[in-house]
């Protein structure tokens, strides 16, 4: 960040590349859409890029990232919601490209998918950054701006939701 | 120990708790039957949540962010200049100052040859007013000497 911050484009290449993967997955994973995937990581990285020279370390760095790749991803829902999509619909879309590419392999990755996309928004949110970004329920708390009690409700009924669905497709897939 | 809460045991089976404390935990789990079943289905979750991975390989986006991060750079330093200095303003800002200083040149030099162009010079008037005259005053500063000496005088309460 020091190197960015005295104007080092090779810095920000750097810290790309380091970092693209987690802020990819988790803006597709809330998103359920690569082309809106891509573009909230690359304003992601351009918005790290101009608040390089005013950045001062409060918290890890990744929790920084992930707070502005959360922030950018709760505008994107506003704008789909305004728009009258809804995720359902991206993922049932995403769903049935995959089906025709590699449906049995795939099968049981993809009911995991819908069944994370039925949860409510904040529900899915927080169960993906916990079970696939690694956050504890502490730093989802940092990222979200959701108080720490509300982030352990969320993951206990997150869970216990996934739990249910899970059992069912266990049993249709049986 | 009483049972393990639930956002603990979720936070156990991520592997998140504190060494000492997922010591505890684990202790409890395999002495109480309860929170072993309850430990399982969380297992199991966690598990098939597991299954939905997310390829990235064909979503590098590192070269489209230095090239929009480039542009960015260039576009702050060229709002940093004045706007009158910026490219393509400077060329048409020096074209018109130097029209202006040609147009007051060529001004300056016709209008020696105007009619209303030179004033016959007035030579300052010699002749004393008749009111100075009358008081035996040479010019008119000298009234308001009078006037404040006048003003000052120590008889004055007297009259």
């Amino acid at each position: 960040m020091a190197r960015l911050a005295e104007g080092d484009i090779a810095a920000l290449g750097d810290i790309v590349r380091k970092h693209q993967d987690r802020v990819l997955s988790l803006s597709y994973r809330v998103l359920g859409d690569w082309h809106r995937a891509e573009d909230v990581a690359q304003e992601t990285f351009l918005r790290v890029h101009r608040a390089a020279k005013h950045y001062k370390p409060k918290a890890k760095f990744t929790t920084w990232l992930y707070r502005i790749v959360v922030n950018l991803c709760f505008d994107e829902q506003r704008k789909r919601a305004k728009a009258g999509a809804s995720l359902e619909n991206a993922g049932s879309e995403v769903l049935a490209e995959s089906d025709y590419n590699a449906a049995e392999k795939k099968e049981l990755a993809e009911l995991v998918r819908a069944s994370v996309n039925e949860l409510p928004e904040r529900q899915r949110l927080a169960v993906i950054l916990h079970r696939y970004d690694g956050l504890s329920h502490g730093e989802i708390s940092e990222v979200t701006g959701w108080t720490k009690s509300a982030v352990e409700s969320l993951l206990v009924r997150a869970y216990a939701n996934l739990r249910g669905k899970l059992e069912k497709m266990r049993d249709f897939l049986e | 120990m009483e049972h393990v809460s639930k956002i603990e045991l979720i936070e156990y089976v991520a592997g998140r708790l504190s060494a000492s404390r997922h010591e505890e935990v684990r202790k409890h789990i395999t002495a109480c039957e309860e929170c072993s079943g309850r430990w399982r289905g969380a297992v199991e979750t966690w598990n098939a949540l597991g299954q939905w991975n997310v390829d990235t390989a064909d979503h590098d986006v590192a070269d489209k962010i230095i090239a929009r991060a480039e542009k960015a750079e260039s576009n702050r330093k060229q709002l940093r200049l004045p706007r009158i200095l910026r490219v393509g303003l400077l060329p048409t800002a020096l074209s018109v100052a130097a029209s202006i200083i040609i147009a007051i040149g060529v001004g300056h030099k016709l209008g020696k040859y105007s009619v209303t162009g030179s004033m016959p010079s007035v030579p300052p008037s010699t002749n004393r007013p008749e009111y100075l005259a009358a008081l035996g005053l040479e010019w008119s500063s000298e009234l308001a000497w009078l006037v404040l000496e006048d003003d000052d005088s120590p008889n004055k309460g007297d009259q």
